[in-house]
């Protein structure tokens, strides 16, 4: 039964953040159509028309979460130490990805159904483009990365932006929907960019061998 | 199909569907007595879209020309059957949010599995592809163009970049 009138001893930001994590958690799970004020509500422990005095409608509150859940995770994602090696720093964001999923899944799962909500709700495509312009840098910078050290010497930044998006998304979304990641995809990707690290011509040493 | 992915499998209902195809739901119910087995059927049709168009290619001379070929036929079947497109690479998510439509739909995987084994046997078949063992190979095309698609459908068209930058690393294998 949901307590009425405002709980004792409350503070205003701290029953605003707890919605949101509520929210955050039951827009993962059920999509933006399905989610439950109800339900958030009652996560809080609050009546459901309390939560609209924080937030003046289910899309806003879509749009907090957003933004409260993209901070924390954007710049915990991409490698913030200057890596050398473009080999490293992928290995770096799948490993930074993993231990944000395990820490914070509710985060993770809500970014990852992101653009499938805006894809059906075209009033968040705002916030779909904030995530194109953070994702844009993210994979350029690597793409730069890896022309730079020769890595990825035989493509043109463009070229290798886009390669690098697709793998990483790829892995991403996978693991996302099957909850869990795909067998080997990790070992996989690994494995193809340290065959490119080998065969970079820049490179003093050529290692050539099996992967 | 189009109320599927509208709405979503959740949110399309059968009355509306009815509605929309110009069928009582009484008329609707008589063939698919569950939603469940209307989106399966769906499915079933929506791949056969493309499903056999993009086998073609594993025909091809070379195992480059199977993965141009492949994406360029992805890229122009997006803009001829936008809905089914769509409808198809959601899947996965409405899988996970209805396992058991999972347990039903069984031809998405088995298509993939099936395309990237032939993939590959091609390239090994014309020593295209060299060092990297078959299985770090599958996975990695398979992970790669499927994250193609994804990024293609949820957020901007397929990029016709990414082909050539996968083409230019089969080619440096």
């Amino acid at each position: 039964m949901a307590v009425r009138g405002r709980p004792k001893g409350s503070d205003s930001a701290v029953t605003k953040e707890k919605i949101i994590n509520a929210a955050r958690v039951e827009f993962a799970a059920n999509g933006f159509d399905g989610a439950g004020i109800v339900s958030i509500a009652e996560n809080v422990d609050i009546a459901p028309s309390a939560i609209y005095h924080y937030f003046q409608s289910k899309e806003k509150l879509y749009v907090e979460v957003f933004e409260s859940t993209a901070s924390a995770i954007w710049d915990s994602v991409f490698p913030a130490e200057n890596h050398s090696t473009l080999v490293e720093a992928v290995e770096q964001l799948l490993d930074n990805s993993r231990r944000l999923a395990h820490k914070l899944p509710a985060h993770s799962d809500f970014l990852a159904s992101l653009p499938i909500e805006a894809k059906l709700h075209p009033q968040f495509s705002e916030i779909l483009k904030q995530r194109a312009v953070y994702q844009d840098k993210t994979f350029r910078n690597l793409a730069l990365l890896g022309v730079q050290t020769g890595e990825l010497h035989f493509l043109s930044e463009d070229e290798g932006t886009e390669l690098i998006r697709s793998i990483i998304m790829g892995w991403f979304f996978e693991k996302h929907f099957r909850r869990e990641e795909i067998e080997h995809s990790a070992d996989a990707i690994i494995s193809m960019f340290k065959y490119l690290y080998a065969t970079n011509p820049n490179n003093n040493n050529l290692a050539i061998g099996n992967y | 199909m189009k109320l599927f992915s509208l709405h979503g499998y959740q949110g399309a209902t059968m009355s509306s569907i009815a509605k929309d195809a110009g069928y009582t739901p009484n008329a609707l119910r008589h063939h698919f007595a569950y939603k469940a087995d209307l989106y399966v059927a769906v499915f079933a049709d929506a791949t056969n879209y493309f499903y056999p168009k993009l086998v073609t290619y594993l025909y091809s001379d070379t195992f480059e020309q199977a993965v141009q070929g492949s994406m360029s036929e992805m890229m122009k079947l997006a803009k001829e059957y936008p809905d089914h497109i769509v409808f198809v690479s959601r899947a996965p998510d409405e899988f996970r949010k209805h396992p058991e439509l999972a347990e039903r739909i069984t031809v998405r995987d088995n298509f993939q599995e099936f395309f990237y084994a032939s993939l590959i046997a091609l390239g090994r078949r014309t020593g295209e592809l060299g060092n990297l063992s078959d299985q770090t190979l599958n996975v990695f095309f398979r992970n790669t163009m499927q994250g193609w698609i994804y990024e293609g459908v949820y957020s901007r068209n397929l990029q016709d970049t990414t082909q050539s930058a996968l083409i230019k690393l089969a080619h440096h294998l």
